[in-house]
């Protein structure tokens, strides 16, 4: 078996309002590429909740490259996981971002919460983010959902491939 | 075809100093390093462990360019010393919270050059306030020689430990 697998890809031949990964395998890590555009009419975000949880258990922890002047920022009690920028309506049609996440130890037999490692570039609106993720809960993650934070749909050609890693 | 291959695993059961892959074989393009980790000890804005190439504790040995955040300014630098490619979570963070760190070695193994590492690391937190939380990413150039790495340890730093659960994997990439 390779160390690395193609869990599974979803390539939309329509617009979709979301993407559920729920069969996650037995693999040491996960991480999730995407490469996504959403209907909003200006940029938008792509969202994360683990195992239909939508409770507020979710922070996040951002760093953005934007202009000439950084910033950075935190949001606490979230009902989801969300990273940065990513094409909208007012971008050129064939504009997609894209989105690295990587999930260490989603199996961890209870130990640990789990926390996504987001980096997300969108190069034409000029905005790159490292961003932390942390969902307050420690059981196995089962279940993936992935859904625009403002727009209705991921848009037709958005693709996204969730890997796992081997111990 | 990119082939990966897992050269090593170390998942604590209790806490430890240091974790370290000795004899790493050339036989690959690159190596990458996943670590998720917690540090014993209070702090605030995270730890940041040394990340050891062949054994180098020598800070002139390391030198670093880096963009990162504990607050809602972010600062970018440069500076020497081998503990700045990665953060993690220390005991005054929210309880059961890791890290997640990946670390890039590319070209590890040639003898020709300096070797750089790149790294994305995370400390999580469920706060808004400053310095309890952290991001840092990082490019490390290692100039002591130009020897291949066959060495790489990571040390929690201050005489702490990684709390048990802590995991480090270490992979070996061939292909490009």
């Amino acid at each position: 078996m390779a160390v690395i697998e193609a869990i599974a890809t979803t390539y939309l031949e329509a617009d979709a309002a979301s993407v559920t990964f729920s069969s996650l395998g037995s693999y040491e890590h996960l991480q999730l590429r995407m490469s996504v555009r959403t209907d909003r009419f200006e940029h938008d975000m792509v969202r994360i909740n683990f195992n239909s949880d939508t409770g507020a258990n979710y922070s996040r922890h951002y760093m953005r490259g934007y202009a000439s002047t950084p910033q950075a920022g935190a949001d606490t009690a979230q009902n989801y996981s969300r990273g940065g920028w990513i094409p909208g309506a007012d971008m050129d049609a064939a504009d997609y971002g894209t989105t690295i996440v990587d999930i260490l130890d989603y199996k961890d037999d209870g130990n640990k919460n789990t926390t996504l490692n987001w980096l997300v570039g969108a190069a034409t609106d000029g905005n790159v983010y490292l961003v932390s993720g942390l969902w307050d809960n420690t059981d196995d993650v089962t279940s993936i959902v992935l859904v625009p934070h403002n727009g209705s749909n991921f848009v037709r050609g958005s693709e996204f491939t969730l890997y796992g890693i081997q111990e | 075809m990119a082939a990966w291959t897992h050269i090593a695993h170390d998942s604590l059961s209790l806490p430890a100093t240091t974790v370290t892959w000795s004899s790493i074989s050339g036989s690959y393009d690159h190596l990458c390093i996943k670590a998720s980790m917690r540090y014993s000890a209070s702090g605030s804005a995270g730890q940041k462990p040394d990340v050891l190439y062949n054994g180098s504790t020598t800070d002139a040995d390391y030198s670093n360019t880096y963009l990162i955040a504990s607050t809602t300014t972010p600062t970018s630098g440069n500076t020497g010393g081998r503990d700045q490619a990665a953060i993690m979570p220390t005991s005054s963070f929210l309880a059961d919270t890791f890290g997640s760190t990946v670390i890039w070695i590319p070209h590890y193994s040639n003898s020709a050059n300096f070797k750089q590492a790149l790294s994305q690391s995370v400390a999580p937190n469920n706060s808004t306030t400053n310095d309890e939380w952290a991001l840092r990413v990082c490019a490390t150039l290692f100039h002591e020689n130009t020897d291949a790495i066959t060495e790489i340890s990571m040390v929690a730093g201050g005489g702490q430990n990684f709390v048990a659960h802590s995991t480090f994997d270490l992979y070996g990439i061939l292909g490009a």
